[in-house]
């Protein structure tokens, strides 16, 4: 009996352990699996005579994918009856090929010539078993320099529409981590290379101050996007502004929170959802007063319902002889103008 | 000598346009967002995004009766060689220390062959229809310096006055460098001048194994919200408490199709120390990363915010075929505060179910069902749903 149950655990792990190792992508599904270019090459097969006439071709026309009737042409006698690339060759690099052709201005023929008709100097990959046979920037680079173009961020001559064409840049660190944190820092130097691929409007849609909603909101069937204000961000907004209001005041102004507030009838300046303060809040000098300690470690808080207003409604008690005395703290020093600009002149009359 | 250069090739441009139909039910809202956009290679790109809106006022949308805006309505002239470009029109301002700003106005930027780069800018900050906020403008410019092929080395500085007054005045400087494949480091400072001081440090280290496998990153940020508020605000005055958080992360790739990253931050706010910190899991269920499965844990303890949180969401493929797709998200949040009362609830669950459907022609459709429950709102139950369309001419075919 304890022999069965071993022997059934073992099974059970083992079969769960091929689950997972197909899950977690560790073992291959065999009819998925990249195409076998190594294996032609290593058997000297010249890459036009399945790819025909891939010699001629120029920016636009079809494919060059070879056909069933191509692949039996050697392979007489084929194990299966289906289509050959069904099994061999992945679909999503054929895409990716498919793509490359729609978005770049380049020639097969051209190249062919120049490179007299040694297909592997370029697509270095093939004689791998890589999947990925395309060719990337540095092996186009080590023959065009396109130093120029890259200082004045000038991609057009090879890439018909960057922005449109969705590709990510492969070497692209900005991207791999914590994105939305990082993605600031690393954009303020060199901003004008984020925008060779990226629009106006993506930066708009959340840094635009008249979007009509959060992007959480208009794209909601897009859960694995990392945004700064998820959709559930409602829940803990007042939370998350306590533990770092400058965060907010990166976007938005003093008055964006009570322009909200105000609007949903949750500001102070709706008489009929009574004082939000506890007992104590304010009062003469040497009481508990903690409305100062208060409003100076989270003066976003205050603001979020009086705002502008705000400005009025401390210095009718914060000026020197009112009972608030003199709001400013030790050291404090500033270059506004006293006579002129705001909130100064509200006490500083004629510049006093 | 740069103007008798070779011109780029002469060929077909790429054009799009987009519409939108967005609705939302209790609170009722409604949106047609159109969008479009031109690029005549290398010389003119030009992109617009207008909407209109109707429904539940919110920032924005000012109720029921339709409010026109647009978000984006920007073009941008290039010098064939790309020595100057030009951005004109209402768009999103963000260079060097200059922290992103939504302006109606202009950018200029020259690129002299030595790699040092001028910018100038100028306009009038989107207000949004915020009352009491009118007759603002903002102008500055950036000098910065290319450093090889390793990096770009700035300083910046700009001016806001707001009703005539002067409300901000900014100095910077930036950096981004990359000495070697593996390693990344970028910083930015601004300092305020009328209420001198920092207004904002930022800086990233990241370094990276040549699989790309595994991630790790350190950072620093400290931000002061009194002098990042326009200087024309009392609160500005109340003094400063700062906001320093500084901590690391690190991102592993454990197989091809299962990446977890872990990240966490000593954070001082109010005058005190806490630390904030999540771990993450994304599961691809396929290759190309179509259906996936999200994890994350989520913990926040800093000064009055402390709460930790569950998320889990997923992209589920139901049906794939040449032309369509149809697919199911759910997703699912909880958030359970320290701080647990029954005034507010013990824990803040939030729930959403999208169903989607793509055609390869450039039809979406899509529709969601909602429901919370917060500190604020005991059930709030919303259905959404969105209809668009996009045509893209790519000049080729």
């Amino acid at each position: 009996m304890r022999k069965f149950v071993a022997i059934a655990a073992l099974i059970t792990l083992a079969g769960t352990a091929g689950a997972c190792a197909k899950m977690l992508g560790l073992e291959r599904d065999e009819q998925d699996g990249p195409f076998e270019h190594r294996a032609h090459v290593l058997e000297g097969i010249n890459c036009n005579e399945c790819h025909v006439g891939i010699q001629q071709a120029g920016e636009t026309g079809p494919m060059h994918f070879p056909s069933t009737a191509d692949c039996v042409a050697c392979h007489e006698d084929p194990h299966d009856p289906d289509t050959c690339s069904n099994c061999h060759g992945r679909a999503r690099n054929r895409h990716s090929a498919e793509m490359a052709r729609k978005h770049l201005r380049f020639s097969h023929a051209t190249h062919f010539e120049e490179g007299a008709g040694d297909c592997v100097r370029c697509h270095v990959n093939v004689t791998t078993d890589s999947d990925y046979v395309r060719v990337k920037h540095p092996t186009c680079f080590s023959c065009h320099t396109h130093k120029g173009q890259w200082d004045t961020r000038d991609c057009g001559g090879c890439h018909v529409d960057l922005p449109g064409e969705m590709t990510r840049p492969d070497s692209h660190v900005v991207h791999d981590g914590n994105f939305l944190r990082e993605h600031g820092v690393q954009a303020s130097a060199q901003g004008d290379l984020c925008t060779s691929c990226h629009t106006q409007r993506q930066c708009a849609e959340c840094h635009g101050i008249t979007v009509p909603t959060i992007p959480s909101r208009l794209d909601f069937d897009a859960p694995m996007r990392n945004t700064m204000h998820r959709a559930n961000f409602m829940s803990v907004h007042d939370q998350q502004a306590a533990a770092d209001p400058a965060a907010c005041v990166v976007c938005h102004s003093a008055l964006f929170c009570v322009d909200c507030h105000t609007r949903l009838g949750i500001s102070g300046q709706n008489p009929s959802r009574g004082n939000p303060h506890p007992p104590g809040w304010s009062g003469p000098p040497g009481s508990g007063n903690a409305h100062g300690e208060a409003a100076r470690l989270d003066p976003l808080s205050c603001a979020s319902c009086h705002g502008g207003a705000g400005e009025v409604l401390c210095v009718s008690c914060h000026q020197v002889g009112g009972p608030g005395g003199n709001p400013h703290p030790q050291g404090f020093s500033s270059r506004l103008s006293k006579a002129n600009d705001l909130p100064c002149r509200l006490c500083h009359v004629g510049g006093q | 000598m740069l103007l008798l250069g070779p011109l780029p090739p002469a060929a077909a441009q790429p054009y799009s346009v987009g519409v939108e139909a967005w609705g939302q039910l209790e609170p009722n809202m409604g949106l047609i967002i159109v969008e479009g956009s031109a690029r005549k290679n290398p010389y003119v790109d030009a992109e617009a995004l207008i909407w209109a809106g109707a429904g539940t006022p919110q920032f924005g949308l000012r109720g029921n009766e339709m409010t026109f805006e647009a978000l984006v309505v920007a073009v941008k002239v290039r010098d064939p060689r790309g020595i100057t470009d030009t951005r004109l029109g209402r768009f999103i301002l963000a260079t060097g220390a200059v922290r992103a700003m939504h302006v109606d106005g202009g950018h200029f930027t020259l690129r002299a062959p030595s790699k040092t780069h001028f910018e100038a800018f100028g306009g009038v900050p989107v207000d949004g229809n915020i009352d009491g906020r009118r007759y603002d403008w903002v102008a500055g410019g950036r000098v910065s310096q290319g450093l090889g092929k390793i990096g770009m080395l700035g300083g910046s500085y700009y001016n806001r006055y707001n009703t005539g007054q002067r409300s901000d005045e900014e100095v910077g400087a930036d950096f981004s460098l990359r000495p070697a494949h593996w390693l990344d480091m970028a910083a930015k400072f601004s300092w305020e001048i009328i209420n001198p001081g920092i207004a904002e440090v930022l800086a990233t280290i990241s370094s990276q194994t040549e699989s790309r496998n595994f991630r790790g990153e350190v950072f620093v940020t400290k931000r002061s919200s009194t002098r990042m508020l326009q200087q024309t605000s009392l609160f500005t005055v109340l003094g400063d408490p700062g906001a320093l958080k500084t901590g690391a992360n690190l991102f592993w790739r454990a197989a091809p199709r299962l990446d977890l990253s872990v990240e966490g931050a000593a954070q001082q706010a109010a005058n005190d120390w806490g630390w904030t910190g999540h771990l993450r899991g994304v599961l691809r269920t396929d290759d190309e990363g179509d259906g996936s499965v999200l994890g994350e844990l989520r913990r926040q303890d800093v000064a009055s915010s402390k709460w930790t949180g569950i998320r889990l969401a997923s992209v589920i493929k139901l049906f794939e075929s040449i032309d369509e797709t149809v697919g199911l998200m759910p997703e699912f949040e909880l958030i359970i505060p320290d701080d647990r009362k029954p005034e507010t609830g013990k824990v803040w669950p939030w729930g959403r179910l999208a169903l989607q459907w793509k055609h390869q022609k450039g039809w979406a459709l899509a529709a969601a069902a909602e429901a919370s429950s917060n500190a604020t709102t005991r059930i709030d139950v919303r259905a959404l749903a969105r209809v668009s369309y996009q045509q893209t001419w790519h000049g080729k075919e």
